[in-house]
């Protein structure tokens, strides 16, 4: 995970390497507001395999993996733990009981703790949405080279200032990571175990004496970086490279999945009318019904 | 050491991910039949003539306990020919197996909830009603799954998707010929207390042409749930089951036998309410005999009956009468009549507190989650008590099969199973008990298959018990 070649985008002769980076970003786009529209699990879980799949075909390496997995799981697992805990819809089915209302005192004051079964399902279906934007962005991020994306954006007349904080904030994602395993390395040389133990105590004072050296380290080399810009005429409006052509191909392949994307809202806000008891389009019952199961 | 690390990250991924697939994915039909229908086979009834074939989960449902009325449902039926066996479920999956439990095809419903199941009389589709904004009866090929036609009752009953007042098609029954006869029913409960019925009665030809509507020209303004038919499609028979009396002019009787051309009324019934009751209720029932010749009945007061063809009360017997006991009025409710060859069979369920089915009685109702048997001439035959409510009733001539769930004063999870017993004597033949209440019962037209679905419950101590489950069973005599 501290390695800085896990974090960077290495250049690439697979398939995702060759797609053109606006291709990607409007994929990406397009991800972005699925896992916004859809509801239905079997659907999201559909998009977060694909986007897995996708890294399989990028050939990730296994160090990549085992980063975007860690992540991964940290998510849905965080999100179900914490969803089964507090879930307070109703219907909600206890699945066991962790703190039984009749404990003096913490299970009076709680009235108990539960996992609830709902809470499991609600917050793996929500974890998905964020597992599949995570896979997608670092699928991006590790298979793009960030010159083209910053052209990409300049290109959609993004400003300047904000795609330039954008890339920099992604180029300096592997260095924050390396910052760490040199704070962490420097620490242990001096006889210090930081996960020694796990006492919430020892933990907050862990996290403060590596955070500070990092927090310290990264302003340094922001400070740096911004006489380096400066010095070179930052947002002086001067002729910058363009963009290669978009291959016609993938620029129809997009333009489908934009309108597939807006045909997707307007039936998600057709259904919302209908659920909501607005208005029912009785012409429209096929899909509703499909809507129903995948949307 | 890295790359066992990886191993195992990667190693919990893929249980995470299966198990997130498995949970997401795993619906009706996903369970494998029991292998050979043998390694269960001893141990599915206590006797041996139940013979477990196939255990298959339904797929997730919403967990009820005690305190609620109305309850998980399960549709099932068995081909006419035998070959197959039809489910449907809470969440609108409509499931065709084997009669070794293999899955032939699945169906979502959508946006629809399923009310009704029936097949076709040449057993070649199957007929699904649904309550939505269009409550429709799908006809489905039984080969594939395909549509072949719907028909929609909203046109009569209307609708009111702000206040989600859906029109359904809640009862479906064909004749000998084919011809398909359909409830469509919607009621409107207004804030004040209110309620509106609305229903209809359809006939369609098989290839789903509406053949006619009874009332022609408006709508029942009674809670009809229940038709019956007798097989020439002569005679028609439904019952009334109103809550609330307040808005009901036209059709005030209890009981109504239509002639099978939907065009007027051949006779009815109004039968004075039981004290303590205001209202005459008639929900499951009445069911003309196939001949045509006798209707019974049980009314929720515990009346039931043995009408002829014409009309002419043969025998009136009380069954369950509203007790006072401790000054407080209990009854045990009459759920099932029916006709099994020469003899008519009864079903009263649970005992309840008059002045609100939730509070406790002193005691159980004598008469209560029991079966009887008369003969037509209305002799007694015999009594089955049973432990729990029975959900649903199927009869053949010499089997019949009884759905036990919620005993609702006892509370005692161990009376749940699918039951046999013989036909006319009532004996216990074999149960299988299941850990959840079984909520749906059917047998086949041969009495050689039995079917029964089990559904989850949440214990008062916060327990969950049971799975949302089909059991198919050998009955092995």
């Amino acid at each position: 995970m501290y390695n800085k070649n896990v974090w960077e985008a290495v250049p690439g002769d697979t398939w995702v390497h060759q797609l053109d980076v606006r291709t990607k970003l409007a994929a990406l786009v397009c991800c972005a507001v699925l896992v916004v529209l859809l509801d239905s699990p079997r659907t999201l879980y559909l998009l977060f395999c694909t986007t897995l799949v996708l890294h399989g075909i990028a050939r990730a390496s296994w160090a990549r993996w085992r980063v975007l997995l860690l992540f991964v799981m940290l998510g849905i697992w965080g999100s179900m733990i914490s969803q089964a805990l507090f879930y307070g819809q109703e219907p909600r089915t206890v699945v066991a009981c962790l703190l039984s209302p009749a404990v003096p005192l913490i299970g009076t004051l709680t009235g108990g703790v539960y996992i609830y079964r709902e809470g499991l399902e609600y917050g793996a279906v929500q974890a998905l949405r964020s597992a599949s934007m995570l896979s997608m962005g670092l699928l991006i991020s590790w298979t793009s080279d960030p010159r083209q994306l910053l052209r990409s954006f300049l290109a959609w007349k993004m400003p300047y200032e904000l795609a330039f904080m954008l890339i920099t904030g992604l180029r300096f994602l592997p260095v924050i990571f390396q910052e760490t395993a040199v704070v962490l390395t420097a620490q242990r040389l001096r006889g210090f175990e930081p996960l020694r133990s796990l006492a919430p105590r020892r933990l907050i004072q862990t996290a403060f004496q590596t955070l500070f050296p990092i927090l310290a380290r990264t302003l340094r080399r922001a400070v740096t970086l911004a006489f380096s810009v400066e010095s070179r005429g930052f947002g002086r409006a001067v002729h910058r490279l363009g963009l290669g052509r978009w291959p016609q191909g993938q620029w129809f392949g997009c333009v489908l999945l934009l309108l597939v994307l807006l045909s997707l809202m307007v039936l998600k806000v057709i259904d919302a009318l209908q659920f909501n008891g607005i208005r029912y389009f009785p012409e429209l019952r096929r899909f509703y019904d499909l809507m129903k199961v995948w949307m | 050491m890295k790359k066992v690390y990886t191993a195992a990250i990667i190693l919990i991924f893929i249980v995470t991910l299966g198990l997130l697939g498995w949970h997401i994915f795993g619906d009706a039909g996903t369970a494998l039949p029991v292998i050979g229908g043998k390694s269960k086979a001893q141990t599915a009834g206590k006797t041996g003539v139940l013979r477990e074939v196939a255990a298959i989960t339904l797929g997730k449902v919403e967990v009820y306990n005690y305190q609620r009325m109305g309850f998980t449902r399960g549709f099932l039926q068995f081909s006419p020919d035998g070959q197959t066996l039809a489910v449907g479920t809470e969440n609108g999956e409509i499931l065709l197996l084997d009669m070794e439990g293999r899955v032939l095809w699945q169906k979502k419903l959508g946006l629809g909830k399923l009310t009704a199941l029936q097949f076709t009389t040449d057993s070649q589709a199957l007929l699904i009603g649904e309550s939505s904004p269009d409550g429709f009866l799908v006809c489905l090929d039984r080969k594939d799954g395909r549509e072949l036609w719907r028909q929609s009752s909203v046109g009569e009953l209307g609708v009111n998707i702000k206040d989600k007042t859906f029109p359904g098609i809640v009862a479906i029954r064909t004749d000998e010929a084919g011809r398909i006869y359909a409830v469509g029913q919607r009621y409107i409960r207004y804030p004040d207390g209110r309620y509106d019925y609305r229903g209809r009665i359809y006939k369609f030809d098989p290839s789903g042409q509406r053949l006619g509507m009874f009332p022609g020209d408006h709508n029942l303004d009674a809670w009809v749930s229940w038709i019956s038919v007798d097989d020439k499609g002569e005679k028609l028979t439904f019952g009334t089951a109103n809550w609330d009396m307040g808005g009901i002019s036209r059709y005030t009787d209890s009981l109504y036998c239509i002639d099978g051309q939907l065009q007027g009324v051949l006779w009815s019934k109004l039968l004075s309410p039981v004290p303590p009751f205001q209202n005459t209720t008639l929900r499951s029932g009445p069911e003309i005999s196939p001949d045509g010749r006798y209707v019974t009945g049980i009314f929720s007061d515990g009346r039931c009956f043995l009408y002829d063809g014409q009309g002419q009360e043969l025998w009136l017997r009380a069954l369950s009468s509203p007790q006072k006991i401790a000054n407080v009025e209990l009854n045990a409710v009459g759920t099932y009549g029916q006709m099994a060859g020469e003899y008519a069979v009864f079903s009263v369920s649970n005992t309840y507190n008059r002045a609100n089915w939730q509070l406790p009685t002193p005691v159980e109702h004598p008469s209560s989650n029991s079966i009887f048997v008369f003969d037509r001439q209305g002799q007694f035959i015999n009594r089955y008590k049973l432990g729990g409510m029975i959900e649903e009733m199927a009869t053949q001539e010499q089997t019949l099969v009884l759905a036990v769930g919620r005993n609702v004063r006892t509370k005692n999870p161990a009376v749940h199973g699918l039951y046999v017993l013989s036909l006319p004597d009532a004996l216990l033949l074999d149960d299988a008990a299941t850990a959840g209440p079984c909520v749906g019962a059917a047998v086949s037209r041969d009495g050689t298959y039995a079917a029964g679905v089990e559904a989850p419950i949440q214990l008062d101590n916060g327990e969950v018990i049971g799975e949302y489950k089909l059991r198919l069973y050998q009955i092995v005599r």
